[in-house]
């Protein structure tokens, strides 16, 4: 299960490397609505799903977990923000925390069900939970990065 | 009482949602790509956390199929409303409703079945869909 965990975790990483390596290269194309745009969508959804997984990593650190993925959003934030203005930096920023606050929010409900008080039989079936939920974010943002990297074509 | 409406509730706001959908087609060309971003915004967040409430109210056994579902709901409606003025509208949308759709179902077991919930829910669905006809002609 936690190389499970691990090999998704550095999956999400590679992704978000190689794009931002991408969009670094083509970065005189754009202009400011498309930067805020690319900002928004890219850094919300990956700290989303990389905060998910990280608080399924660490199951008994919760406040650990969340300062670490706070900053981690932000920085996911901050950088692809900063290849256009500040404009976009400011959106990403946003986004970012938003994005990963709300990873955070998932990935405590899905270890605890008791906390948003689903029924019992959800305790049987955690590891489930978590596999599918991974699996999904992980979807998620293949599908999210290729849709922004089409607009680069449009 | 009102659980035994929740899929004609459902129904009727997809519903209301495809006329307004219509509407806004009709005049597609008034709208610029500012006002295109917000409505693709506010469109694809409100159905995505009414459809989530709804549908949590009603299978509260099958939490992870349902988050599913309306994280789906939610991209598609987004997508579909911005796909009417541009690309990055489009991009817009999508990215808010698979927010608001991800966090919809936990909003509605926290809230344990409670009828007064869902009706403000719904009347601020009505409501946003009621400023949402009325910005196309006045900007």
């Amino acid at each position: 299960m936690t190389m499970y965990l691990v090999g998704l975790l550095s999956i999400n990483c590679l992704i978000g490397w190689i794009v931002y390596k991408v969009f670094y290269r083509k970065r005189k194309l754009y202009n400011d609505r498309f930067g805020m745009v690319m900002a928004m969508s890219c850094s919300g959804i990956l700290s989303l799903n990389m905060s998910m997984i990280f608080q399924f990593l660490f199951v008994d650190h919760i406040f650990l977990g969340l300062v670490l993925t706070v900053l981690i959003g932000v920085a996911i934030g901050v950088a692809f923000g900063s290849l256009v203005k500040f404009q976009s930096l400011l959106a990403g920023f946003s986004h970012g925390v938003v994005g990963s606050l709300m990873g955070n929010m998932l990935g405590i409900v899905i270890k605890d069900p008791s906390i948003c008080s689903l029924p019992t039989p959800y305790f049987q079936m955690i590891e489930k939970n978590m596999m599918i939920f991974s699996v999904f974010g992980s979807l998620l943002v293949l599908i999210t990065i290729l849709l922004v990297y089409y607009s680069l074509r449009v | 009482m009102l659980a035994s409406y929740l899929g004609y509730l459902f129904y009727g706001n997809l519903l209301i949602l495809a006329v307004t959908y219509m509407y806004l087609y009709k005049n597609r060309k008034l709208i610029g790509f500012q006002l295109g971003m917000n409505l693709s915004n506010m469109a694809g967040g409100f159905i995505a956390i009414v459809t989530g409430v709804i549908l949590i109210y009603q299978f509260p056994l099958k939490f992870v199929t349902i988050t599913i579902i309306t994280t789906l709901i939610g991209m598609a409606v987004g997508a579909l409303f911005g796909s009417l003025f541009d690309y990055q509208t489009l991009l817009t949308g999508y990215a808010n409703g698979l927010m608001m759709g991800i966090m919809a179902p936990m909003i509605g077991a926290a809230a344990k079945n409670n009828e007064i919930f869902l009706v403000f829910l719904e009347g601020v669905y009505i409501f946003s869909l009621f400023l949402l006809v009325l910005s196309v002609k006045h900007t």
